[in-house]
């Protein structure tokens, strides 16, 4: 029982850990993805996708921190 | 030219996990003695090697290609954009930097405090097993996820081992840790690599057609390496606004 908790708490903190926002992105990521597959646009959106998650996974942590700063 | 790109990023991402092990294994043969510390780390290469070599071929045998690449593919993307994250807040001040130094100070005290033993050392097997494992197993998925669906597990595996044989070199050779590697620039290096093989995979096994095909790992690096300095640039002027306006209320 022990090593079964184990592996599931490394896959949950390799996956998810403090930062949910990027898991729950690549999953939009790939959902949208999979949707527009067939489109012309799909080699465009999946990259901008990527990068919306990740500049908003990175204003989340800055501004936690500027908001910790002025306190 | 995907397959140097892979090198380069197994490469990268091993080089980065070794130095981080090579001051656990340091920390723990100086302050307990080499020898158990030296079984500690055989005994987790010994692991992972196993896991690659079960896990790699059971995968690329068992699973059909395009599910592998969409899993695959996903895990890259997490993986990548977490790492990236890290590098871009920690270049932009907005996190310390990794410092092998404080790690390294803070193993040795730890370590020090616990009484040794005649002989086999536990506490030393275990720190060593401990740091090699964990720090291994991120590499070992890395390996596994470019090295499978490729189909160059093996080019994935020389990459791992070559990065970590150079490090222990290095770290026997100089005899203390690598604080003086630049590990944010590395880990920023691998960050975009896993995200750009990540979108390449995901989208190939979703049935995307890339244009250029593999050539577009060369676009997506490119793209998502713009993204990040610009992400950089703004954060880095954010936090040195808020610095100055921090100074500005205390003075």
């Amino acid at each position: 029982m022990k090593y079964v908790k184990a592996f599931f708490m490394f896959w949950f903190d390799f996956l998810i850990g403090d930062t949910p926002e990027i898991f729950v992105g690549a999953l939009i990521v790939l959902g949208v993805a999979a949707v527009a597959a067939k489109s012309s646009i799909s080699t465009e959106l999946l990259p901008a996708l990527v990068i919306v998650t990740l500049v908003l996974s990175v204003g989340w942590a800055v501004t936690r921190s500027v908001l910790k700063t002025k306190r | 030219m995907s397959s140097s790109v892979l090198f380069l990023a197994v490469f990268i991402a091993c080089a980065v996990e070794s130095v981080e092990a090579l001051t656990i294994v340091l920390a723990a043969g100086i302050t307990r003695g080499w020898r158990s510390t030296f079984q500690g780390v055989a005994a987790a290469l010994g692991t992972l090697a196993v896991l690659v070599a079960v896990l790699g071929p059971t995968l690329v045998h068992y699973v059909p290609i395009r599910t592998l690449r969409i899993v695959v593919g996903g895990l890259l993307l997490i993986y990548g954009m977490q790492w990236l994250r890290k590098a871009i807040l920690r270049q932009s001040g907005f996190k310390a930097m990794h410092d092998e130094d404080k790690i390294f100070d803070e193993q040795v005290s730890e370590l020090s405090k616990i009484p040794k033993s005649s002989g086999y050392d536990s506490t030393a097997f275990t720190v060593a097993f401990k740091g090699v494992f964990l720090e291994g197993l991120e590499v070992v998925i890395i390996v596994l996820t470019l090295g499978t669906s490729s189909h160059r597990l093996g080019l994935a595996a020389i990459a791992a081992g070559a990065a970590a044989a150079m490090v222990i070199a290095i770290g026997l050779a100089v005899s203390k840790q690598l604080s003086k590697v630049p590990e944010n620039a590395m880990k920023m290096v691998v960050g975009l690599m896993l995200v750009s093989f990540g979108s390449f995979w995901s989208g190939e096994g979703l049935g995307m057609t890339w244009p250029g095909n593999d050539a577009s790992i060369i676009w997506l690096l490119a793209l998502y390496g713009l993204a990040t300095a610009l992400i950089i640039s703004y954060s880095a002027r954010l936090r040195r606004k808020v610095a100055i306006s921090g100074s500005g209320q205390t003075a």
